[in-house]
């Protein structure tokens, strides 16, 4: 497809799970507005092309189908691989998955520990939820706990504030400090909770709501003291006499109550009785939930796990020779015991043999540990050299069109091409893995 | 390379053969007329029938997917397979096209997504839009019935979806407002519309666009006791308009007896066999564990209490729709459901015309396809049904006709109503049939006195005419995600003025978080991109 100009119509920004769509960068250094958030500018003045932008076999500069080549060597000979990091759009979740299928091994998101966190109220519990648009049209208070929450999310009031119909109250709960991006015509209130506090202020609005449950915890002087302190009663009752409210939240702020989701999936249930109360749990960070969505239709598992039998899957390039066909009867889906596929544990036990390393939409650096790795990943990836294999990749949005799951994990949103003279697709080089394999298991058939 | 498959029993009943032996010629993916051979597959004493169509099945889009994270590790875990799993299965038991009746017009690239990961069947979507705020704007402010038309035209377009469908209409608007319950003449408490009028204004725009396949309409109060009479009320607000009602079985309840739960098959049957304008597809319910998903988010809340695992989820949807997902057992011993099971039955047994009844379960919503075999037996056998109407919750058993009912589909009506009639009904010209010109989709069974054996396992499948299962079992070859053979995605695209779109921009710069020239799905993102081709059907003016 044709690079666009940059200049001429906003473009879809991938770099975290608002993909915004009124980004304007400028020229080959991608200048952005200097009112945007310093991490926005910062992604895109990352995706500036290296000097050195050449797949590399043990540090040295080879040709694309060399790396390719020894790619494929390592992952024919590795008895345990690990897929690991996987920040990438649709087609690169998509493209790893028919390898590991094929491979067999272990696939661990790069964000699953946070990321599961949020799945699991999903998959436990279940959730009353709403999207963006209905959210910053409808909601009136939209209650958003945080800060740390803009760490996944940057610009997420001015997206949640940016719809003119609605002039409903923003409640800010939590440590927060400053509102960057309201607008000032936007009512805020701020309650102003330590961090550590706020699984107990949940708690305590699902006693003030009268949220009954086996796992609610009774009232206690403790918690009515917290209420006290925060003017829950009087959140408590806002909520219920709210026509349309909201709760946005990430795991961001719970990452030592992993469990308070699960409070504030009961208070939505228990609000909702009687008035409309959302939730949205924001994702997106290093495109979790696109890795997510895409795993759970093509393995039927979300974020972590294993395929146990190497091999199993069918090659899937369109000219890959046919492996034995799956079995009939009830599928065999991946393994689902997240710590027989945690990566950090497995790199730690010495449990793999090979690291296959995937980050498109960020440098991040390959995980130590693992006895050989191979890094299909952004061109500025750090210690590309310290690699066995390192083939550089098109990050999303600027070197091809895909696509990624919005923060809500309903909307996926279009991502155009910028430039023309970047590296290819993660998802072309894991095909040509995959064909690689494929045609040597036909050779070795044969 | 011309292919002949020699010698079998034909049932295609669009080219009037119920069973006569007959050959089937196909090269380059299509049925041709009788000509000399490079190939003989002999069929021996098979009966042959063009692939089946599933009209009416829940395969791709995010409600799916939040239906596999729930059901993890739970009893009937693969009720909602992975969509490799969902073709390969289909394609298994003689289907080669299915058809998600339930896109989200923001949520459509997921689910073409998941089609597109779909092995082997051909696939398309019908787009819900009758909660939609701008169709429910329109609407309320009198806007002309050109602007709905177009706008109906232009999220066709947009999505790469081949009907229009209604789920609770103006309900999931409704639920938003914090309505819990909509009947067809109750206006929605902020737009002021009734279910009747958008029924009124999308069949009349649906005729107008000239699309083949008429309004899919889930019909107001799902599952509520007395529902039978929302059902003939919608009937009626189509004002004689052509109208697809969808698991008819799920809106046949009367609220008579002890229990205030009845059966109102023979009523909704007798309506429909008096309205030619009228299609249906049962959604028959099955015993077992099963999940329901579904975009009627304000019947999925009123049923949340009744989960099974106890969780479920409801979405309100960017200010279009909405979707609910809501794990469930049905239990032969529980009345509700013992006589939910017989409805479906009578349904099938008392409306007479098999052009104008389809057999789905809303997989996975009454029940996982894999038991269409089942089903198949069911109507066949009437010793069989009876034998399993004895162990079902007596009261319910007593209460139903079924075991009254002396009809036996056979094999013909069979196959009209699971490929013939589907194909007729979707505008689907090469498909459901074995004519010259016709896509070489073709299903060859071993005849067996038990139906059940003989659709779980068909002798060969071809899709486009390459042999993709056999004995039952997908071949190697077949079994790739990549579209096998010529796998590809039906869509209707019916034209329009493109003045509408200044109307819709104006609607997402107002109220949506999302950017108008984001929305539309390309022919380029869905062919290179999302990786479906499509096949674009035609229209008809009226």
């Amino acid at each position: 497809m044709p690079a666009r100009s940059a200049t001429r119509d906003p473009v879809s920004c991938p770099f975290c799970g608002l993909l915004c769509e009124d980004l304007r960068p400028v020229g080959k250094t991608f200048k952005l507005d200097s009112a945007l958030p310093a991490y926005c500018r910062e992604q895109y003045r990352r995706a500036q092309l290296p000097s050195n932008c050449a797949p590399r076999v043990a540090g040295r500069e080879v040709a694309a189908e060399d790396a390719v080549a020894r790619a494929a060597e390592l992952l024919g000979a590795a008895r345990r691989p690990l897929f690991a990091g996987l920040a990438v759009d649709v087609n690169g979740a998509r493209a790893a998955l028919r390898l590991a299928e094929h491979c067999g091994g272990a696939v661990d998101h790069m964000h699953s520990e946070r990321a599961l966190d949020s799945a699991r109220v999903m998959q436990d519990r279940g959730l009353v939820g709403g999207t963006l648009s209905e959210i910053a049209l409808r909601a009136d208070p939209i209650v958003v706990v945080g800060p740390r929450i803009l760490e996944y999310a940057p610009r997420l009031l001015e997206r949640l504030a940016a719809t003119r119909a609605n002039a409903g109250e923003f409640v800010l709960l939590g440590p927060w400090r400053e509102a960057p991006g309201l607008p000032q015509a936007r009512p805020r209130q701020i309650i102003d909770a330590p961090g550590d506090a706020l699984e107990d202020i949940f708690r305590a609005l699902n006693v003030l709501c009268d949220a009954p449950d086996a796992d609610a915890r009774p009232r206690t002087a403790a918690l009515d003291a917290l209420s006290e302190r925060h003017g829950l009663a009087a959140l408590g009752e806002r909520l219920a006499q709210a026509e349309y409210a909201a709760i946005v939240w990430s795991s961001a702020d719970f990452e030592t109550a992993p469990l308070a989701p699960f409070s504030i999936a009961r208070l939505l249930e228990r609000l909702n009785r009687k008035t409309r109360c959302v939730g949205l749990p924001v994702s997106g960070w290093r495109a979790d939930n696109t890795f997510a969505s895409v795993g759970l239709w093509r393995a039927g598992r979300v974020l972590r796990f294993a395929f146990d039998d190497a091999g199993r899957g069918a090659g899937e390039a369109a000219d890959s020779p046919p492996a034995a066909p799956p079995a009939k009867g009830a599928a065999k889906l991946p393994s689902r015991a997240p710590d027989n596929a945690a990566a950090a544990r497995l790199l730690a036990d010495g449990e793999t043999d090979l690291l296959v390393w995937l980050s498109t939409l960020a440098p991040e650096p390959a995980p130590a540990g693992a006895p050989a790795t191979v890094v299909v990943g952004h061109p500025q990836t750090p210690n590309a050299d310290q690699a066995e294999v390192f083939i550089p990749a098109g990050i999303p949005g600027i070197d091809h069109a895909g696509h990624l799951f919005r923060c809500d994990s309903v909307v996926s949103m279009p991502l155009a091409q910028l430039r023309d003279d970047g590296p290819p697709p993660a998802a072309a080089t894991l095909d040509a893995i995959l064909r690689r394999l494929a045609d040597g298991a036909a050779e070795t058939a044969q | 390379m011309i292919t002949r498959l020699a010698g079998g029993r034909v049932y295609d009943p669009a080219n009037g053969l119920a069973g006569e032996t007959r050959d089937i010629f196909f090269a380059d993916g299509r049925i041709v007329p009788p000509a000399d051979p490079d190939v003989t597959i002999d069929a021996g004493d098979g009966i042959v029938m063009a692939g089946a169509i599933d009209m009416h099945t829940h395969i791709g889009g995010g409600k799916v997917n939040i239906a596999r994270l729930m059901m993890q590790g739970e009893p009937g875990e693969g009720v909602v397979p992975t969509a490799p799993e969902t073709g390969l299965r289909y394609a298994e038991i003689g289907y080669t096209a299915c058809f998600e009746p339930a896109v989200l017009p923001v949520n459509a690239r997921q689910a073409h997504f998941e089609m597109a990961d779909t092995p082997i069947i051909d696939t398309g979507g019908y787009v819900v839009m009758s909660s939609n705020d701008l169709v429910m704007e329109m609407l309320a402010g009198g806007e002309s019935r050109e602007a709905l038309r177009d706008y109906l035209a232009w999220t066709l377009d947009a999505t790469q979806c081949i009907g229009i469908k209604a789920v609770n209409p103006g309900g999931v608007s409704a639920f938003k407002f914090n309505q819990r319950r909509l009947d067809v003449d109750e206006p929605n408490a902020h737009y002021g519309v009734t279910p009747r009028r958008i029924i009124a204004e999308l069949s009349a725009a649906i005729d107008e666009l000239g699309l083949p396949h008429p309004l899919h309409v889930h019909t107001s109060n799902l599952g509520v006791a007395g529902n039978h009479r929302a059902t003939l009320d919608t009937i009626d607000a189509a004002e004689g308009r052509r109208l697809h009602l969808t698991h008819l079985q799920f809106h046949s309840y009367g609220d008579e007896g002890d229990l205030g739960f009845s059966s109102a098959a023979a009523r909704i049957a007798e309506k429909v066999n008096a309205c030619p304008n009228i299609t249906i597809d049962v959604g028959q319910i099955m015993f077992g564990q099963t999940v329901t998903v579904s975009g009627d988010t304000m019947m999925q809340h009123r049923n949340c209490r009744l989960a099974a695992p106890r969780k479920w989820a409801v979405i309100d949807i960017e200010c279009e729709e909405g979707c609910g997902v809501v794990p469930f057992r049905y239990r032969d011993k529980n009345f509700v459901n013992a006589l939910q099971w017989a409805i479906g039955l009578e349904l099938f047994l008392l409306i007479d015309d098999p052009w104008r009844v389809f057999l789905t379960t809303d997989h996975p919503n009454g029940a996982p396809f894999s038991c269409y075999p089942h089903l198949i037996r069911l109507l066949m056998d009437r010793s069989f049904r009876n034998d399993m109407l004895a162990h079902i919750h007596p009261e319910a058993a007593r209460m139903s006709h079924l075991g009254s009912l002396q009809r036996e589909y056979t094999l013909d009506e069979i196959a009209i109503m699971t490929r013939a009639a589907p194909a007729r009904l979707l505008g689907l010209g090469g498909k459901g049939h074995l004519g010259a010109g016709a896509d070489a989709d073709i299903v060859v069974y071993a005849p067996d006195d038990n139906p059940e054996r003989m659709f779980a396992r068909p002798r060969h499948v071809f899709k486009d005419g390459r042999e993709a299962v056999r004995d039952g079992r997908v071949l190697p070859e077949a079994a790739r995600v990549a579209r096998f053979g010529g796998a590809r995605t039906h869509v209707a695209k019916p034209d329009y003025d493109a003045a509408v779109t200044k109307r819709v921009k104006r609607h997402f710069e107002e109220r949506r978080a999302m950017r108008f020239e984001n929305f539309a799905i390309g022919e380029t993102e869905m062919a290179e991109l999302i990786g479906s081709q499509i096949e674009v059907h035609p229209c008809r003016s009226r």
